[in-house]
């Protein structure tokens, strides 16, 4: 007989955990709306944010300002990637030279964070919550840290989702990823924008590591690159560059994984995450929300 | 207005524009004529800044330009209407709009955006009345117009147009060339670029005949009419419309 509690518990924390895989996504969908770029330096962004936090924590910093150096850090970080590995490669189209050069820059930093902090696993503490508070809803005692992964998660993709459809800076975006040429055209400076994009995808991987890891408990160099990847099964099966797909395919993806977990073994979690990631590029690689590409040959 | 010396665009070993030399006057409509390949829009773009030359220098207003980035010449007044109906189609035809203007225009004027966008709605009613619909939903006759109104947002000086009669109906090129024609009675000085000699002469003053990336014929709209009319051209590329 199946234990409903256990199973809604898992189900919760699936989508809480998703929603980290949701932001990871996003972070993926934001430089690629502007440069048909997938940033596989993205995750070891992630474990940085997540190393340089806890440095400045350990210096003394109160957690604020640990929060916006680690912040502003990872901008910097954000943009030099920009320059050195995405844009002199995006000049030819046809070029595939990003994805060796985005990931050769995340085994650098995550090499770089093994130098500096060690190849250990590094504790991580509490972030707002402790982990063993908890608020009981519909009968199960939910994580409040879960909870506030959660809250942050959806938060930020709203209020990302906003900015994109109200603003003009987010039309301004939404019109340099469509056409670069006619963007420029139209006044837009379309480097800047490029530019702003991946600053603004760091600034998500900073918020995706300050969430994870307290969940985690700790953290290593490649912690980094494997929450990546279950950022980039999300952002397959959603649909590459679906705001939609981001959300549903993270949470998707959480919940099976904790299921998986729960009933079969956790070892088996990261496993059923590729082969989902196999399925959906057999059988439709455009993800679920996706636009179906055509490339011309 | 605008001078373009000895101006050279390679693509790889092709050579695009070879010595392009050219004197554009000031509220005049020149016409730049030749087939497909002829270097047209590859001289347009390097106008507007989209193309760096790999020679040669423009010079717009008495300003050295061909270094300037394309988002700061369309600043200094040089609006450009790309080829083929280039519209943020995923958009709607406001937010086209918006864009039009809120980035070459300086912040000063960011406010006025509204009012100056409600100014075209009258001009072109149509496009007010559908103004919330995807700008790829309009048929080509009103995206034509609507690429022509975003560019006029900026209020340019030169108006550079690639081929604005490419798969329009003639009544819609007709309604396209009116427009042009009042442009320049307002004082702008239009570059436009065709295939069909006859359609081009119909509203230019002055035409460049270019041939493999070089001008070939040059002069006012008599002399290139009595060209096309002696068959001294080749009429396969020039098209035997009557003017």
């Amino acid at each position: 007989m199946i234990d409903f509690q256990f199973m809604l518990e898992l189900i919760f924390m699936g989508i809480c955990v998703g929603s980290v895989y949701s932001l990871i996504a996003h972070g993926f969908n934001i430089t690629f709306w502007t440069t048909k770029v997938v940033n596989f330096a993205h995750g070891p962004f992630l474990m940085f944010c997540s190393m340089l936090i806890l440095m400045f924590l350990s210096i003394g910093f109160p957690w604020i300002v640990a929060i916006l150096l680690e912040m502003f850090s990872i901008s910097i970080i954000g943009v030099i990637l920009e320059r050195v590995s995405v844009r002199p490669l995006v000049k030819s189209p046809t070029s595939m030279g990003w994805i060796v050069a985005t990931l050769g820059v995340g085994l650098f930093l995550q090499a770089l964070a093994t130098k500096i902090w060690g190849a250990q696993a590094l504790a991580f503490p509490a972030f707002i919550f402790e982990s063993t508070d908890y608020v009981p809803i519909l009968g199960i005692s939910m994580s409040l840290q879960y909870l506030l992964v959660l809250g942050t998660g959806l938060g930020i993709m709203l209020i990302m989702e906003l900015v994109m459809k109200k603003t003009i800076w987010g039309k301004a975006m939404k019109a340099v990823s469509f056409d670069p040429d006619l963007a420029s055209v139209m006044g837009i400076k379309s480097k800047s924008v490029v530019t702003i994009s991946f600053i603004l995808s760091a600034l998500l991987a900073g918020v995706a590591g300050l969430l994870i890891a307290p969940i985690y408990g700790n953290v290593a160099p490649d912690f980094g690159m494997n929450i990546m990847v279950l950022g980039f099964v999300a952002a397959v099966l959603g649909g590459m560059g679906s705001s939609k797909g981001a959300l549903i395919g993270g949470m998707t993806l959480g919940v099976i994984e904790k299921l998986v977990g729960g009933y079969i073994s956790t070892s088996a979690e990261h496993g059923v995450a590729f082969a989902i990631l196999i399925l959906i590029l057999a059988i439709k690689p455009e993800g679920l929300f996706g636009i179906k590409a055509v490339q011309k040959v | 207005m605008l001078e373009i010396k000895n101006l050279q665009v390679n693509y790889g070993p092709i050579n695009a524009l070879k010595e392009v030399t050219m004197t554009i006057e000031k509220n005049k409509i020149n016409a730049i004529i030749g087939v497909n390949g002829a270097g047209k829009s590859t001289l347009l773009n390097t106008i507007s800044g989209l193309v760096d030359p790999d020679q040669g220098e423009i010079s717009y207003k008495g300003r050295q330009i061909q270094n300037i980035p394309v988002e700061k010449r369309v600043k200094l007044g040089i609006g450009h209407v790309m080829e083929g109906r280039r519209l943020f189609k995923d958009q709607s035809v406001h937010d086209n709009l918006l864009i039009g203007f809120y980035f070459r225009n300086p912040k000063e004027k960011r406010r006025n955006a509204l009012l100056k966008i409600n100014e075209i709605y009258k001009q072109f009613p149509i496009l007010g009345n559908k103004q919330n619909q995807m700008a790829g939903t309009l048929s080509g006759g009103q995206q034509q117009i609507l690429i022509i109104s975003a560019a006029l947002l900026s209020e340019p000086d030169l108006l550079l147009l690639d081929e604005p009669s490419l798969g329009l109906a003639p009544i819609i090129i007709d309604e396209v060339y009116q427009l042009l024609e009042e442009l320049k009675s307002k004082g702008m000085t239009i570059i436009i670029s065709e295939q069909m000699a006859a359609l081009a002469l119909r509203i230019s003053d002055v035409g460049y005949i270019l041939e493999r990336g070089q001008v070939v014929k040059k002069g006012d709209r008599s002399y290139l009419k009595s060209l096309l009319d002696s068959d001294g051209l080749s009429s396969v590329y020039l098209g035997k419309a009557k003017v």
